[in-house]
């Protein structure tokens, strides 16, 4: 039988190298060691004996997986809660007992705000001054595209008042000043005239000092007590555009 | 895969391949003992990581008789080798010499072969795999896988024949990576 290995076209292999070539294979063949049978069937119940060892240390081994991911799940689920309630006293406004607040002083982000301070006569006398103040605290705060978002027990010292709200964006105007825009159980103190004003929503352009109350307008005087839709209160304490 | 098709399968394997990696431990490292434990070392590690078996079982195997060799080698490399072979009860002293002379140039070639080499001498005398699923296993075409296995037969041929003086099993010890020494 002519070996395998030889190629029937290669021209250096001829019939009788053919042959010398099946010798030399079937001599290897015959030289080649074997395993003594009883090593094999050592070998294989070895096998067998390493097959059951390995199937019992598995299926032990499967319960306690089980409860690793069960306390997985659950510890995962109580991070969850966690952060939901976090969020949900943010935007409630809800004081915690110990409160970390942050200060953010508006003022830094003025630009324009030390020209306007030193040189007041550039502004029409007759016409509102813008305000040169307003701090911000607040327990959380983040900045999105120079949009300003707190968050959490939200208070504001502008001028005379003194905002308590539950959410507050402030943007950039276009012009010097800023556009601070609030939300949630919001409380004003410091208007003249009343003694606490609250509303749903705020706005006020720290500009011409305006500060637009909508929502449930509800102004506590101490004569009377009003109830609006919306309203506008100057920094002197005026109310215009108000609709009952 | 269950316990049950698990111990089905590495039974099977051990059937179709036990006998022929056995074979080729032994022709490597020259002793029936040595072989045994890391042929049985191979099948542990196939039971362990049967599931892993994706590519042919044999190119799998292939690559763990490879790493376990590579370990023993690593082991025992400054050993001095053993030359306690199995004996044949049925053969007569002179043919058990010429046989035991075989095949420690069997064991001294191999160790000298390239890796590729190795791996088709494996599986054309050890495993009996026919050339056309060698040409698959190693990814050659069919068409020149016969002159590919002749260079390696004709290789192993010649470095037992230079070996047929003085075989140098030490020097063979060494190489543990299997390359070819020149």
């Amino acid at each position: 039988m002519p070996p395998e290995t030889n190629n029937p076209t290669d021209p250096l292999i001829d019939d009788g190298a053919k042959e010398e070539w099946a010798r030399w294979e079937q001599t290897f063949r015959d030289a080649q060691p074997v395993l003594p049978e009883a090593a094999i069937a050592r070998i294989e119940s070895s096998i067998r004996r390493e097959t059951d060892r390995l199937a019992v240390e598995r299926s032990n081994r499967a319960p306690r997986r089980i409860w690793l991911w069960i306390a997985a799940i659950i510890a995962a689920g109580v991070v969850v809660v966690s952060v939901l309630k976090y969020r949900q006293s943010m935007d409630r406004g809800v004081p915690v007992a110990n409160p970390v607040e942050t200060v953010v002083r508006i003022r830094d982000q003025y630009p324009l705000d030390l020209p306007i301070e030193s040189a007041p006569t550039t502004r029409p006398d007759t016409g509102p001054r813008a305000l040169t103040q307003v701090v911000v605290e607040a327990r959380s705060k983040s900045v999105q595209e120079g949009v300003a978002t707190y968050g959490g027990s939200v208070r504001i010292s502008a001028g005379p008042w003194r905002i308590a709200c539950g959410r507050l964006t402030v943007f950039h105007g276009a012009g010097h000043g800023v556009l601070l825009s609030g939300a949630g159980e919001i409380s004003i103190h410091g208007i003249s005239g009343i003694t606490r004003a609250t509303a749903d929503e705020l706005t006020m352009d720290t500009e011409n000092g305006d500060l637009k109350l909508s929502g449930h307008v509800k102004l506590e005087g101490s004569p009377e007590t009003r109830q609006l839709q919306s309203c506008t209160i100057s920094r002197t304490g005026s109310l215009r555009d108000t609709h009952p | 895969m269950t316990p049950r098709e698990r111990q089905q399968k590495v039974e099977e394997l051990f059937r179709q391949y036990g006998r022929g990696v056995g074979s080729f431990i032994m022709a490597r490292v020259g002793n029936a003992d040595l072989a045994e434990a890391i042929t049985s070392n191979v099948f542990f590690v196939v039971v362990r990581q049967v599931d892993q078996c994706r590519s042919t079982p044999r190119a799998w195997l292939w690559s763990i008789v490879r790493s376990e060799l590579a370990r023993h080698f690593r082991r025992h490399k400054s050993a001095e080798p053993l030359s306690e072979r199995y004996v044949d009860p049925a053969l007569a002293p002179p043919e058990v010499a010429a046989r035991n002379e075989m095949q420690e140039r069997m064991q001294s070639a191999l160790h000298r072969l390239g890796d590729e080499q190795q791996r088709i001498i494996y599986l054309k005398f050890f495993l009996d795999v026919p050339n056309t699923e060698i040409a698959g296993e190693l990814g050659l075409s069919s068409s020149n896988i016969g002159v590919i296995v002749h260079r390696a037969v004709k290789q192993l041929r010649e470095l037992m024949e230079e070996n047929a003086g003085a075989p140098d099993p030490t020097r063979a010890m060494s190489n543990t990576t299997g390359r070819t020494q020149k």
